[in-house]
């Protein structure tokens, strides 16, 4: 014990002492604060046009400051007459001054962490082990009674804070902007889901950062190494969610939007429809609603290879800008406009309320989950490459 | 001599674990992205609601709207560009200002949000530019490391020249590597049955293929520059990997939301409301007319003659037709002012974004392959012209027939046909031409900063 206390700490000195720990330091400040500006500017512009759409507008929500999602899908009814077609009459559109932000993804805090903050972190682990070892200090440290997994947690907990330490003031000016200058009221029910996030941000960078671990055990050079670890962390992080995204579109295909209304056409031909013909037309809605929701499923858990996707689809539930959330708004929705068809046109008000503190957090159980096997498999294979490693 | 340096160079590279790795990923990343985009039904789907589109047109003899349609840019398949977000369709009333239709649909599938598309311009973008930097981490670092470079330079032989060897060789290396996955990218498209491309598309995928060369080029001059910069191979790496992230990753990702923070625009429902309004005023004053007819002829409506009917039916009319006049006018004028308001912030994004390589290509690839923002303008623009063509035309018919009755059914008085604009491979070079220069001005600048750096070197 004594030992592994000795080693974080002189791991800890020596990651803060370092140029490329207080350089990922100065990247997170920097791409996390102008991002929340920029982020909170956007909201503005979002919540401005809520206000304006009127009737079903679905308003933005405050942690899609943090985490945009699927915030962005909101609807507009173009002709208030869903008697005969409820899926038809709901149209969606961005309006004509979203296409510049249409080519690259949003540069989010979920954007920053999964992309950019996990190379930065696989930066900080990739020569633990075959650094110390090219610089000749493995063999001596090693050569001292200590077991190698001792070293190996010691090297894991040590780096591991240190990356914490370099990360924190960026998320706590983050959370200053978001609080103070953002004009967005966060309720206490809001921080604890930003609690939620920001452990889901520290168990995907540890992932990360174990990935590095592993392969500086597995490698005997630190070019190789931080090589090797591109090109693993481009196949799982850039590859697989894209993959499964098209794979998806590919294996599990859902008709379009025009197939689906020619379909009904054939089904019921004349103009002026029954009531019976209505219950048809819409069951055949709710059968196409279904079959997009088993193409959504697989999307999720093929993309779920790929700690980024569990990492992406954690944080968005929990920002209430996550796919749950826009099946949830889309159901009710849809319960809404058809309630009010029943009614004979009795439209009351529509009102979206997004999921509970509670049903957030049961749905990123699995994410959460998978990011915690993800960890435990890289240790362990870690632990068993290093035990292996030849550290003359 | 520098034939002999470049054999050199490339065999080295041949024979690395590097090459064979970037050959595979990019064989299993293109192959697999462009085979599956290419039977993608979503597509399929898009092209089917087009010709829904195309039946409603079939009955527009008895409704006033009509369909402007353009057909499925072919090259989706390797660039996407907009997506789902790609207008296909605008319709239009007699009357009414345009609506543009795109296929995102509120039902749909959401990953799409999360997650962007994987195509051969995110390979290139993204995986390419990588592929770069670990073809040219080492090229003088790693020399200078194991003590090569001082032996080969006692002969004698030039630095630029050596340099010059070195660039030339590593970049005809990663060509090699990606060679066999863009032969079958090329395979895939001919041989695809939905995938039908024209002799123009040919030379648009083949200005593509150039274009990808020459972004790559861009990132084999800055990794080398990066090499000549420092001593141990570990931190050129560290120090490419740092420009990567900023100039791929972070730059062209923010650029839009910094433009539109530096250069706000109002909302569009601000500026339908604004037409809204204008619409209203029409509405009242053509309403207001009517109840004082039918104060004047006796304050019933039902009793009001057939002769009396008609003339307010006329009323009606003319208010449709100066709907439709604002339409083509002010509200025309309102929307003109938006697509410029538009059209500056996404300037400005496109100034700012010029930073990184990264944002230059992706605008031109996607351009090129008509799923960019600037075949999305120029549809709208289209639909814009013809929207004050069709009215001309209505305008003319009223004026020699009297008859109001178009208004209301528009293929009454053979309407023009709404020509979807063509996108040629010179139009997008010439009006793009500022990214190309930018382009290849990146990369004389790396060469030339990389060779002065190598010239002042020391050896030790």
């Amino acid at each position: 014990m004594h030992q592994l206390g000795n080693l974080i700490k002189h791991e800890l000195i020596d990651n803060l002492t370092s140029g490329r720990y207080i350089l990922t330091s100065i990247v997170c400040i920097v791409l996390c604060v102008i991002s929340i500006v920029l982020m909170s500017h956007d909201y503005q512009h979002r919540e401005k046009q809520s206000n304006l759409a009127r009737g079903i507008s679905r308003p933005p929500q405050p942690l899609s400051l943090i985490a945009k999602g699927t915030n962005e899908v909101r609807p507009v009814i173009p002709n208030f007459h869903p008697r005969y077609n409820v899926i038809g009459q709901v149209f969606m559109r961005f309006g004509e001054e979203r296409h510049i932000f249409e080519l690259f993804e949003t540069p989010d805090f979920v954007y920053i962490v999964s992309i950019v903050l996990s190379v930065l972190t696989i930066f900080l682990s990739y020569d633990s082990i075959c650094g110390e070892k090219e610089t000749h200090t493995l063999s001596l440290v090693l050569s001292n009674p200590l077991r190698r997994s001792t070293f190996l947690l010691g090297k894991w907990i040590g780096g591991y804070i240190s990356l914490l330490l370099s990360f924190s003031p960026a998320v706590l000016l983050m959370f200053i902007y978001m609080y103070t200058f953002s004009g967005v009221s966060l309720s206490s029910e809001h921080f604890l889901r930003l609690s939620g996030i920001i452990c889901f941000t520290l168990i995907y960078l540890s992932v990360f950062f174990t990935l590095g671990l592993l392969v500086s055990t597995v490698v005997h050079r630190e070019a190789t190494s931080l090589v090797l670890c591109l090109f693993i962390w481009m196949i799982w992080t850039l590859w697989i969610p894209r993959l499964a995204l098209l794979t998806t579109r590919t294996i599990a295909p859902a008709p379009s939007e025009g197939e689906h209304r020619q379909m009904k056409e054939k089904t019921v031909t004349e103009h002026d429809i029954t009531d019976e013909q209505r219950e048809i037309l819409w069951s055949m809605d709710d059968a196409y609603i279904s079959k997009i929701d088993r193409q959504i499923e697989l999307g999720k858990n093929l993309s779920r290879l790929s700690p980024l996707a569990s990492y992406v689809h954690g944080s968005t539930t929990l920002a209430q800008t996550g796919i749950p959330d826009y099946q949830d708004y889309r159901r009710r929705l849809f319960a809404w406009l058809k309630r009010s068809v029943r009614q004979e046109g009795n439209w009351s008000m529509f009102v979206h309320r997004p999921h509970s503190l509670g049903s957030s957090f049961s749905k990123v159980w699995v994410d959460l989950q998978l990011l915690f096997l993800w960890n435990i498999l890289l240790f362990m294979g870690a632990n068993l490459a290093f035990h292996r490693y030849d550290v003359r | 001599m520098f034939w002999t340096l470049m054999k050199k160079e490339i065999h080295d590279h041949i024979l690395s674990a590097r090459f064979a790795v970037s050959m595979i990923l990019a064989l299993i990343f293109l192959i697999g992205s462009t085979a599956m985009l290419a039977t993608d039904k979503t597509w399929a789907g898009r092209q089917l609601y087009t010709g829904y589109k195309l039946k409603d047109y079939l009955y527009t003899n008895k409704y006033s709207w009509y369909w402007m349609n353009r057909d499925l840019p072919t090259l989706r398949v390797l660039a996407t560009g907009l997506d789902e977000e790609l207008s296909l369709n605008a319709n239009s009333e007699a009357k009414m200002g345009p609506q543009f239709e795109n296929n995102r649909q509120f039902v749909n599938n959401p990953n799409r949000y999360l997650f962007s598309q994987l195509d051969f311009v995110f390979f290139f973008n993204i995986v390419g530019s990588l592929f770069a930097f670990v073809f040219t981490y080492d090229t003088i670092s790693g020399e200078s490391r194991s003590g090569t470079l001082r032996l080969v330079l006692v002969n004698s032989i030039s630095r630029p020249l050596l340099l010059a060897a070195k660039f030339v060789g590593s970049y005809l290396s990663l060509i090699t590597s990606l060679l066999p996955a863009l032969m079958s990218v090329i395979l895939l498209l001919y041989l695809m049955p939905n995938v039908n491309l024209l002799p123009s598309d040919w030379v648009a995928t083949s200005f593509l293929f150039l274009l990808a060369l020459l972004y790559l080029s861009v990132f084999c001059a800055l990794g080398l520059f990066g090499s000549c910069l420092t001593k141990q191979p570990k931190t050129t790496l560290t120090l490419l990997m740092a420009l990567w992230v900023i100039t791929v990753l972070v730059v062209p990702n923010f650029s839009p939301f910094l433009a539109a923070y530096l250069r706000p625009i109002p909302t569009v429902y601000e500026v339908h409301e604004n037409i809204r309004r204008l619409s209203g005023d029409i509405w009242q004053q053509s309403q207001a007319e009517i109840e004082e007819f039918i104060q004047e002829h006796g304050g019933d409506p039902a009793a009001l003659s057939d002769t009396e009917q008609q003339t307010i039916n006329k009323i009606r009319a003319k208010a449709e037709r100066r709907q439709m006049n604002l339409s083509v006018g002010k509200a025309a004028e309102i929307r003109q002012d938006f697509i410029n308001a538009v059209q500056a912030q996404a300037d400005m994004n496109l100034s700012i974004s010029l930073i990184s390589p990264s944002a230059a290509f992706v605008y031109l690839a996607t351009d090129v392959a008509n799923t960019g923002i600037l075949s999305e303008w120029d549809f709208r623009r289209a639909v814009i012209r013809y929207r004050s063509q069709y009215a001309e035309h209505v305008n003319i018919y009223i004026e020699e027939t009297g008859d109001y009755e178009i208004l209301q059914r528009i293929l009454k008085a053979d309407p023009p046909d709404f020509v979807p604009p063509k996108f040629f491979l010179p139009d997008v070079i010439s009006r793009h031409s500022n990214l190309l220069l930018v382009l290849s001005l990146y990369n004389v600048a790396f060469f030339f900063a990389g060779q002065v750096v190598f010239i002042r070197r020391p050896l030790t």
